[in-house]
């Protein structure tokens, strides 16, 4: 064989779009890191200033008076969206799974288009919504209002994600499970399941973190305290709710805190994110199916 | 699986401490002790924005009077304010606006509102503009109500129009178009301005309408609405030949933006007046002086704009001051409230009202003058549970 | 044995079945309180304030069209800007990043983070921050060179259709790139190795074997991002102007039906908080248009392609 025979290598167009497309995704990569640097460093140096152990182990104070803290804040928020997730995952994986697994049924294939409508509902009405069912009938507002309302966030998001990760789960790991003799709800428990955890992980995580962020929902159902909250029926104050009163007050005192408590919550998701991924999610990118 | 057992451990662990950590903060504040007669309750309150910095400073303050009560505001808005109370959610409402016929005709039936103001604030004309020497105007353009309101209706659209520069023979004033900033969502603040601009130009009543919380603003050739005063502050501070109407404390307080000043509006005296503490005060002091209804009588029509309009004899006024008022039911024993609860709504009331006023000097509030505090305690004093009154 | 087996089988289904029936009875109560809320407005101004373009509440002229079109353009502004580049970001992170995973991870995890900035930052740091950068550095320029072209023919104040099209676009960036990133990453690697083993290039392989494997994935992050824009809220009202306008000028303030429900609700009553009701009602229906059409556009796409094997 000469060498003439031989294929040469890639067209030179070919290489062009590669290049091309390679110089397109990095402009994409920095086009969206710099925005990120632009809020994360300016939440950085504003909220800076007003972090110190003080600030969050104290009550908050009026404007200009030294002292002042999110402690009540955090745990609102905390336990808010630690009751929405407990509501939320079980609802949301389970439908999720349903879609994925049962998704030729015809209620699958309804309550998935109207999840996907959900995924779209402006928190704000969502908030409405348990005002009228939960507030109006309690005649309170309270924390459980609170983070039922960010449960109706969350589970859209998690079911979405979840139904969609268990979808590219290839068919012959079920099929083989079976063909084992394991029984389809092991198979979808064991098998389907493991084989997708990230993108499941993925799905709540992202929902805890627009849950953790939501302002709208608290406003007509937790309200607001200046105190701990003692009981889930009674106003709890949320990092949000503060952020979003501290902000748009005129005292620099208050407004450097809101700054703080943003900080806080993103540092906070930012532990969460790390320490759920390092220790459930093994694999650092994913799991890489080999087949 | 051996290693998921650890994680776990692990995890479980901090969770136990960050929760001890947490109880240890809750139990180790000190005990509440109180030498008081009033038996323990909550105060829950809703309402405007405006107190919220207020009420913050005041739960402070009457937490160490009275340990036993625990006060919780919550600002919604003064719309919110009056539906939640309305719905008899809270203890008290709180609006920057009195109750609207219609709104006291929701009331649920067999029930009495009492209006109690508990706050004064005003609204100014807040400006960023370069001039034409290139310089930033300082405070202290002067303006009357007719021309802020041939501003808004879009009449006059440039800064060196004659009749602005009527005003201010002396500044440079600049050949900039003006960008009008007014909020988006109801506010009281908003109430207050319209209601000056209503009484000033018969232009702006028969094109605008009445006074309220969202005015149909006419549209100007440059116009922009922001959420909230911190909405309306920024847009102001970031727009070269901006004017809006914004709540005294943005100005007075707002050290965050830089390029904010405040002009002087002519009161019915016919003195250009740069707002104060002291000149809203005796804005306050005459226009009530010209007399309020009764604390369980219609509210609707208070206005201390329009009392203040024609007194020309009131030289140190200043012209767009408003109050904030407080909105509790007459008969306290609806809902099965505790005696306990009522007593404490209007002891907290009665506190505020009195003690708290020159608490709120500080953070740019202007005290009651002492005519309307007298007629918030006759108020207090209808105040009844199961018949007999609670002061 | 065999009717064990089936047990836990119908137990698993029954469970799960209960969790998509309650999705499904969510929103049928969603659907029913808004109606019930809104009924007094419907029942007065009827479908006059679906197509009415003027909003006045003093003479109770109300019209819903401005906001409906405000909603409709900052999405698409959204979507128009914030797919690719989260595309982009997935599309590096998972395929050109593949021997540097632990960086992978790291900028994955830096660009999640935008996830977590509560929309009242995004509020804020739009007012204080975005507004003048844009308007001096992006919108003057364009209004200045291309000012000839409707989208870009009013003078822009910062306060307009296109910074809240932007802010929107960077809050929808960290949900499609995450989701995005997870579904490109369970392509298994028999996808990749077989267009390589044919000769192909890095991207004729993505553009070829990875994506349209992930095509239905990629949609469903596309659902959720678009989802986050025609609901979002806070951060849009912050930046908008509000102010209803329907106009192909994108330099012009607009209004959305979510501003104008986050604005007017608090101090609404009576027949006008029934009409913003209404409001949330044509909001609900406008997303309910929206994923209709986007399900019959994915349909059209993955017609007869369903991968499975």
């Amino acid at each position: 064989m000469t060498k003439a025979n031989l294929p040469t290598s890639i067209s030179l167009w070919r290489k062009i779009v590669d290049k091309l497309m390679t110089i397109l995704v990095i402009i994409a990569v920095v086009l969206a890191v710099i925005p990120l640097i632009f809020i994360l460093g300016d939440v950085f140096i504003r909220g800076g200033a007003a972090i110190n152990i003080g600030f969050l182990t104290h009550l908050p104070t009026a404007p200009n008076v030294a002292g002042g803290g999110i402690a009540n804040a955090l745990v609102g928020s905390f336990t808010m969206v630690g009751l929405a997730a407990l509501i939320s995952i079980p609802i949301g994986v389970g439908a999720g799974i349903f879609f994925s697994e049962w998704s030729t049924s015809q209620l699958s294939t309804v309550s998935s288009f109207m999840n996907d409508v959900l995924t779209g509902f402006p928190s704000m009405v969502l908030g409405l919504f348990i005002f009228i069912v939960i507030v109006l009938t309690t005649k309170q507002f309270s924390g459980f209002a609170g983070g039922v309302a960010l449960s109706l966030v969350m589970i859209p998001i998690i079911a979405r994600t979840t139904g969609e990760s268990l979808k590219l789960v290839p068919t012959t790991l079920r099929e083989a499970s079976m063909a084992l003799g394991i029984p389809r709800w092991k198979t979808v428990l064991r098998v389907v399941i493991s084989t997708g955890k990230n993108g499941l992980l993925t799905g709540i995580l992202l929902a805890v973190a627009r849950a953790t962020g939501e302002t709208a929902p608290l406003l007509l159902t937790a309200a607001t305290s200046e105190h701990f909250a003692t009981s889930l029926f009674q106003p709890t104050a949320s990092l949000t709710i503060l952020i979003y009163n501290y902000g748009t007050s005129p005292y620099s005192s208050w407004q450097s805190q809101a700054w703080g408590a943003a900080l806080v919550l993103i540092l906070i998701m930012l532990a969460l994110n790390l320490a759920v991924k390092l220790t459930i999610g093994r694999n650092l990118t994913g799991t890489r199916m080999e087949m | 699986m051996k290693n998921t057992y650890i994680i776990i451990a692990a995890i479980v662990v901090i969770v136990i401490i960050i929760a001890g950590v947490f109880a240890y903060i809750y139990i180790s504040a000190p005990a509440k002790k109180s030498t008081s007669t009033l038996a323990a309750a909550t105060v829950n309150g809703a309402g405007g924005t405006l107190v919220y910095p207020l009420m913050t400073v005041w739960q402070g303050a009457y937490g160490s009077a009275e340990p036993q009560i625990t006060v919780n505001y919550n600002p919604v808005g003064s719309g919110t304010g009056i539906t939640d109370f309305t719905k008899q959610l809270e203890d008290f409402g709180e609006s920057d606006a009195p109750m609207s016929a219609a709104q006291y005709a929701a009331l649920p039936s067999g029930t009495t509102a009492l209006t109690i103001p508990i706050s004064a604030s005003a609204v100014v004309p807040a400006y960023n503009v370069k001039l034409a020497n290139g310089t930033v105007a300082q405070d202290g353009l002067k303006f009357t109500g007719a021309v802020l309101a041939d501003i808004f209706l879009g009449t006059i659209t440039k800064w060196n129009d004659p009749k602005i520069a009527a005003l201010n023979p002396s500044i440079p004033l600049p050949d900039t178009l003006i960008t009008t900033v007014h909020r988006s969502d109801g506010s009281g603040t908003m109430f207050a301005f319209t209601n000056f601009l209503y009484d000033s130009s018969s232009t702006w009543a028969s094109q605008v309408g009445k006074p309220s919380t969202s005015p149909a603003w006419p549209s100007a050739p440059a116009q922009i609405a922001a959420p909230k005063n911190a909405g309306v502050a920024a847009a102001i501070a970031e727009t070269n030949g901006a004017i809006g109407p914004l709540e005294i404390a943005y100005i007075l307080e707002n050290t965050g933006q830089t390029s904010l000043y405040y002009g002087s509006v002519q009161n019915a005296a016919g003195d250009y007046i740069l707002a104060s503490v002291t000149n809203i005060a005796a804005a306050l002091q005459a226009g009530a002086a010209a007399g309020l209804p009764a604390g369980n009588a219609a509210w609707t029509s208070v206005s201390i704009v329009n009392n203040i309009f024609n007194d020309t004899a009131a030289t140190t006024v200043y012209p767009i001051a408003t109050l904030t008022y407080a909105l509790v039911y007459q008969n306290q024993n609806y809902n099965s409230r505790s005696y306990a609860e009522s007593a404490a709504t209007v002891n907290f009331l009665s506190w505020i009202v009195n003690s708290g006023q020159s608490l709120g000097k500080g953070l740019g509030y202007v005290p009651l003058p002492a005519n309307i505090v007298s007629v918030d305690d006759a108020t207090l004093k209808l105040i009844t549970y199961n018949g007999s009154p609670i002061i | 044995m065999q009717s064990r087996l089936l047990r836990g089988d119908t137990i698993l289904k029954i469970l799960l079945a209960a969790a998509a029936l309650f999705i499904i009875g969510l929103l049928v109560a969603l659907a029913v309180e808004l109606y019930l809320g809104a009924s007094a407005s419907i029942y007065k101004f009827g479908p006059a304030f679906l197509i009415g373009s003027k909003w006045i509440p003093n003479n109770n002229v109300l019209g819903a069209l401005p906001f409906i079109y405000g909603t409709l353009l900052t999405s698409a502004i959204a979507i128009i800007i914030g797919l690719p580049i989260s595309l982009g970001v997935a599309i590096f992170i998972s395929e050109k990043l593949k021997s540097h995973q632990t960086f992978g991870y790291l900028l994955g995890t830096v660009v999640d983070l935008l996830a977590a900035v509560p929309s009242v930052i995004y509020g804020l740091w739009g007012i204080l921050i975005l507004i003048p950068l844009l308007r001096d550095y992006v919108e003057r320029p364009l209004h200045n060179s291309l000012g000839f072209i409707p989208l870009f023919s009013g003078t822009p104040y910062g306060f307009n259709f296109f910074t809240a099209g932007i802010i929107l676009a960077i809050m929808i960036i960290p949900t499609i790139s995450a989701v995005s990133r997870d579904v490109l990453n369970a392509v298994p690697s028999s996808q990749r190795e077989a267009m390589y083993s044919l000769g192909a290039t890095e991207w004729e392989v993505t553009q070829r074997s990875v994506l349209p494997y992930a095509r239905s994935g990629i949609f469903g992050a596309f659902i959720l991002g678009l989802g986050r824009a025609v609901g979002e809220t806070m951060a849009v009202t912050m930046v908008i102007g509000n102010i209803p306008a329907i106009t192909a000028n994108l330099f012009s303030p607009g209004y959305t039906l979510s501003s104008l429900i986050a604005n007017e609700f608090g101090e609404s009553s009576g027949l006008y908080e029934s009409a913003i009701i209404e409001i949330g009602l044509i909001l609900f229906l406008v997303a309910l248009l929206i994923n209709v059409f986007a399900r019959l556009l994915l349909w059209r796409m993955t017609r007869g392609t369903q991968v499975k094997f």
